[in-house]
């Protein structure tokens, strides 16, 4: 018994072996992210004109934010727009990983659909922006009744404005 | 008991990959893996060389097993700690 499950083992380990080195292989070499896993430099074409009103972003669900241009890291977010203005919401708050590179330098490079839009994001920090903004984005994106934001979940949450560089 | 613990930890990769889908935020998948992959390494304990009865050092293969085993569990441990902290 012991030795045929040994045997089953040796394969299972085959097998095991060959999806990790897979898995590693993929991950050292991704440029998108994907799900909780952050991405590297994107690589689509770049959209060099200047874009004043982001309208035409409303057809796209998500965005995709390549930050830390010395280092390329990006993460997909989802985004809200209000008056043609684009904000990109950070569910974690300042505290997030790509919200403190964006501290740090606030060049990223965001990709909606094929197209990548050099921009610079700015941190909100009015007061009556942000409720607006909380207040929006809790409309746009709710949840089933019964598992409502709390007021300090929505709390949480921060914005970058974009703007076109 | 050692045998039904193996059959947890792959019973739990199986179901939580048919019931929660290739994801990587799957926990349940990940504790399966560590589970069984730590069980598992149990099988192969081994050290890496040893001597024969001529007393020549001879290589263990079950220690490659064991090493793949303790890798992958430590994969699924990582994976785990880091959906769960």
């Amino acid at each position: 018994m012991k030795l045929m499950i040994k045997k089953v083992l040796k394969g299972v380990a085959v097998l095991l072996a060959i999806s990790v080195t897979t898995i590693l292989f993929l991950y050292l070499n991704r440029t998108n992210p994907y799900g909780i896993i952050p991405g590297r430099q994107l690589v689509e074409e770049e959209v060099t004109e200047p874009i004043a009103d982001w309208s035409f972003t409303e057809q796209f669900r998500t965005v995709t934010n390549e930050v830390r241009p010395s280092d390329p890291y990006s993460v997909n977010t989802s985004k809200l727009l209000i008056d043609g203005v684009l904000y990109i919401p950070s569910g974690g708050g300042i505290e997030s990983r790509w919200a403190q590179f964006l501290l740090q330098d606030p060049n990223m490079r965001i990709r909606l659909g094929t197209k990548l839009y050099p921009v610079t994001a700015t941190w909100v920090q009015e007061p009556a922006l942000l409720a607006q903004l909380r207040e929006a984005y809790d409309r746009k994106f709710a949840r089933p009744p019964g598992e409502e934001r709390t007021p300090e979940e929505l709390g949480r949450f921060g914005f970058f404005r974009i703007d076109s560089r | 008991m050692k045998h039904a613990i193996l059959a947890v930890g792959a019973l739990l990769v199986i179901v939580s990959v048919i019931m929660g889908g290739f994801s990587v935020g799957n926990r349940y998948a990940a504790a399966g893996l560590f589970l069984f992959c730590l069980t598992a390494s149990t099988y192969f304990v081994t050290w890496p060389v040893s001597r024969d009865e001529e007393q020549h050092w001879r290589f263990n293969s079950d220690f490659v097993w064991l090493s793949i085993y303790l890798v992958v569990a430590v994969v699924g441990a990582s994976w785990l700690g880091f959906l769960l902290f």
